[in-house]
């Protein structure tokens, strides 16, 4: 978007001092490909907010916010893709709006803020992947938003985001089917290729594949799949696939913990 | 629907070379979808993170004329959409090689623009738009420059005399998109808009010549199996072989025709 000038841009060209540095190979420390880096969840911490969630993998700390169900003016057929018509007319099914950020600091260069294509190339990530697990037909003619901020990105911010969505999706109380889990994983260069689950900043820069599995654990079903990169033949990625899937069903309980600890403290908060 | 098998692409015509004005152009109509592509090679400067490489840029329009939804700025999320996948799946090594497209490094690349415009929307688009990618970039023509140096250092960009005299990229790596609709337990390659209508989800496996999957995504609003997943990527894999090859030869065989080949047009 051009000339936005509520922001301040900050000069045209200008470079992280990185770039000039001498190139001192970092290679990101051998480890067990399926350990997942410990997960802090926290729901209900936003007072404007009907639901939220803060999500801290790693280094990667994710904040999300929900609102509605607000009512929306019928009858607007948003161009989806091809083959949108046929199912139940628009205006009587909810429509989730999904949004997701960067802060301009989150990652190794500034980034100013109108992030552009890959911002929108994620949010439509995050709506494809939480929406088989809400009930938006008990929602008609009604609007979820849901927000998502990077605040630092540590490594597989799309998977935390995802997470971070259902969780303040659960803590807004909206009716779902069940929790969305995200995992990230990459696959490292070389002869010998291994996916490495829940991947650090450093991996992933050095991945030569990338890939976002997203999970309703109690239907075990998928409910989104993003990955490119350098492949391997399909036998690879149905591994990494599967190892994915394992490693959100790993991260289930934690979450599971925090809702029920937000409930109870939402139950103590409010006097009988 | 109309007798296919689940695995069978409809009748896919292709044509290269329909534009001038462009390095390379296709035109491909897969059924009722029809899709236009332009690719423009143009000199400018590298990416700063990649100084020896040139770069590709995608940009799709939704024109109005496809579907009454694309009307205004309808069409917009869909083009994004499609451009952003388009950078996915040559985002790697392998699919093109960009350093041959490098003049002088850190100062001159060439930059190949590549414009899709979808004329008509009849189901599968990303399939259709992929071939055509493909089909352009194979007919791509990028004339060869030589970069001389004078005794003072100034460099000076020479254009050679012939204009036949180009480099042509290789497309042997360039994947192509196999989009999966899950309709009901089974699914479904090259799906009409009626059979998209019926399809909760979709798996989008983009893959190479050689079996290798260079993207992977999911679309729509419903969830997979996981069995289901890995069954489609079986079959991404499988029909994608049989797709390749029967491209590369059409490809081929309408390049050895040379100019005095009947050009169909628009019209045909």
């Amino acid at each position: 978007m051009p000339g936005d000038n509520r922001r301040i841009r900050g000069p045209e060209e200008s470079q992280p001092p990185q770039l000039y540095a001498t190139d001192e190979d970092e290679v990101p420390a051998a480890r067990d490909p399926t350990r997942l880096r410990p997960v802090y969840a926290r729901a209900g911490l936003l007072s404007q907010a009907k639901g939220s969630a803060y999500l801290e993998a790693g280094g990667t700390k994710v904040l999300c916010a929900v609102s509605g169900p607000r009512q929306v003016e019928g009858g607007e057929r948003g161009g989806g893709p091809a083959g949108a018509g046929g199912e139940t007319p628009a205006a009587l099914r909810g429509r989730l709006l999904c949004d997701f950020r960067r802060a301009p600091f989150s990652g190794r260069r500034r980034r100013a803020p109108p992030g552009g294509s890959e911002e929108r190339e994620l949010a439509l990530a995050l709506q494809e992947a939480l929406e088989p697990a809400v009930r938006l037909g008990r929602y008609p003619r009604a609007q979820l938003e849901v927000s998502a901020l990077l605040l630092e990105d540590g490594g597989s911010a799309l998977a935390a985001a995802l997470t971070a969505a259902a969780i303040a999706l659960a803590d807004a109380g909206i009716e779902m089917y069940d929790l969305v889990v995200g995992c990230g994983l990459s696959r490292a260069p070389g002869p010998e290729p291994t996916w490495l689950l829940d991947p650090t900043l450093l991996e992933e820069e050095r991945a030569a594949a990338g890939l976002t599995v997203a999970l309703m654990p109690v239907l075990n079903q998928v409910a989104g799949l993003l990955g490119s990169g350098e492949g391997g033949p399909t036998e690879s990625w149905a591994e990494a696939v599967r190892l994915g899937l394992e490693g959100c069903q790993r991260l289930y309980p934690v979450l599971q913990q925090c809702l029920v600890r937000a409930a109870r403290r939402r139950g103590a908060a409010t006097p009988p | 629907m109309d007798g296919r098998g689940c695995e069978d692409y409809r009748c896919v015509e292709v044509e290269t070379d329909v534009v001038s004005n462009t390095s390379g152009s296709a035109r491909v109509k897969l059924g009722h979808t029809d899709i236009l592509v332009g690719v423009k090679a143009e000199m400018g400067t590298p990416k700063l993170e990649k100084p020896n490489e040139g770069y590709l840029e995608f940009f799709v329009d939704c024109s109005a004329n496809a579907t009454p939804e694309f009307e205004g700025r309808g069409g917009d999320d869909l083009g994004t959409e499609i451009a952003n996948t388009l950078y996915r799946i040559f985002n790697n090594k392998s699919s093109v090689d960009l350093k041959s497209l490098c003049i002088s490094p850190r100062e001159h690349c060439w930059i190949l623009y590549v414009d899709v415009l979808l004329l008509e929307c009849g189901g599968n688009l990303f399939d259709a738009i992929s071939i055509a990618v493909k089909a352009a970039l194979f007919n791509t023509r990028i004339p060869r420059v030589r970069v001389l140096e004078d005794e003072e250092g100034l460099k000076d960009i020479e254009l050679s005399d012939d204009p036949y005299d180009c480099i042509q990229l290789s497309v042997e790596n360039v994947p192509c998109i196999v989009t999966l609709c899950k309709i009901g337990y089974r699914h479904v390659v090259d799906a009409t808009l009626q059979e998209e209508a019926c399809s909760l989800a979709s798996l989008l496996v983009s893959v190479t010549s050689k079996g290798v999957v260079t993207c992977m995504r999911k679309v729509g609003k419903g969830s997979l199996d996981p069995e289901s997943v890995f069954e489609m990527m079986e079959t991404s894999k499988r029909v994608g072989k049989v797709l390749h090859t029967s491209l590369q030869s059409v490809l081929h065989k309408e390049e050895s025709l040379g100019p005095k080949r009947q050009k169909v047009g628009f019209l045909g």
